[in-house]
């Protein structure tokens, strides 16, 4: 097959990875294991929903914590999955905020820490150190998704605890 | 929201293999590097490297592209001139009705409108000040990653032309698939293309 026929032929999986970094996200207390060890990470102030049927219906939620609301639980329950949004991430106390989108895995409007170089090339390597930072933990949690996502057992288990969970959600926030 | 300052905002690529020898990258930044074209010569385009930190330098030093001893920072400038067609056609209406009253002719033939048009636009041109648009580029060799800073389906591909020229390197813009690749193996990537959609939830709970 082609090259870029497998990579169209794969982009929904952007978008289920961010839908389940959500459930991750808001059931853990923002709390994820990842091999680099764990990851503080929290939907921000934009969160979309696209629905993966023919014609896609869309659902740009924006304000405090939309992800955490009626709305995006509704969103769910209807088979919608988040193809963007706004997300923050702290490791090793380095905080970075970006947007990404799932189905072309780009990281857009970065904000990494600040940096403090001597100089405008030191500048340069610390900010390109820390963007290498920031994919390295994204592509960690990435690699988590797909070891459950591969297995058949482990993501009907997972999609479980993903609805138990829903229902919580749901029955509190009615 | 470029390379050196703001926000980042890249097109990020996963870079294929090494490159072979820096001597001659070096020597082909020299030879692909950002030549000014004087309007007036009928050019409309020019684009090459320049550096990271001044687009109108091409003093290639090892000290002026190299950010750590990694990092390879940077510029393809791309300079354009265009003239706007409505202006193209006030001139082109002024230029016509001229030659008219000379020949006292009630029309022009095809080709000699082609011509004039043709004049006029060369005209124009020459009298305009190129656009410089700036692409930023930073690639780390010890990780295969390049980020460069620019969208345009049209930017991408001379960037990526460029590059390989320059570089004798090819690169693949990250996705899913090309991501799960990098962290998996070809073959257990291949794999993915075999899953079916999920639902997560149930639909009537």
């Amino acid at each position: 097959m082609d090259f870029s026929k497998k990579v169209e032929g794969t982009r929904q999986l952007g978008a289920e990875f961010l839908t389940w970094l959500m459930y991750r996200s808001l059931a853990n207390e923002g709390i994820l294991a990842t091999q680099l060890g764990n990851v503080d990470l929290w939907f921000e102030n934009s969160v979309t929903f696209v629905s993966p049927l023919a014609g896609g219906e869309v659902n740009i939620l924006k304000g405090e914590a939309p992800a955490e609301g009626k709305e995006a639980h509704v969103s769910i329950r209807k088979g919608k999955q988040i193809e963007q949004a706004r997300l923050s991430v702290t490791f090793q106390s380095k905080r970075f905020e970006f947007s990404f989108s799932g189905p072309g895995f780009s990281i857009t409007s970065a904000k990494v820490p600040a940096v403090l170089g001597e100089d405008e090339s030191m500048n340069v390597l610390e900010r390109f150190e820390l963007l290498a930072s920031l994919e390295d933990i994204v592509r960690s949690l990435y690699h988590g998704f797909l070891e459950l996502r591969r297995d058949a057992r482990k993501w009907a288990e997972e999609c479980k605890r993903f609805d138990e969970w829903l229902t919580a959600q749901q029955e509190t926030t009615d | 929201m470029g390379a050196l300052s703001g926000r980042i905002s890249p097109l990020a690529c996963s870079v294929q293999g090494e490159v072979e020898d820096w001597k001659k990258a070096m020597d082909n930044l020299v030879r692909y590097r950002f030549q000014p074209f004087d309007p007036k010569s009928g050019k409309t385009q020019s684009f090459g490297w320049v550096l990271l930190t001044d687009p109108f330098s091409t003093e290639f030093t090892k000290s002026a592209i190299y950010f750590g001893e990694d990092i390879v920072g940077l510029t393809m400038r791309m300079d354009s001139v265009s003239v706007p067609a409505s202006q193209v056609k006030l001139h082109l209406g002024r230029r016509v009705r001229q030659e008219l009253a000379g020949s006292g002719k009630e029309s022009l033939p095809k080709a000699e409108l082609s011509r004039i048009k043709e004049d006029v636009i060369a005209e124009l041109m020459s009298h305009s000040l190129p656009t410089i648009k700036l692409y930023e580029m930073v690639y780390n060799a010890r990780r295969n990653r390049l980020w460069f800073f620019g969208k345009a389906k049209g930017v991408v591909t001379t960037f990526v032309e460029l590059f390989n020229e320059t570089f004798g390197l090819t690169m693949t813009p990250d996705s899913p698939f090309s991501v799960a690749r990098d962290i998996l193996s070809a073959k257990e990537a291949e794999k993915l293309l075999e899953l079916g959609e999920t639902g997560f939830v149930r639909p009537d709970a």
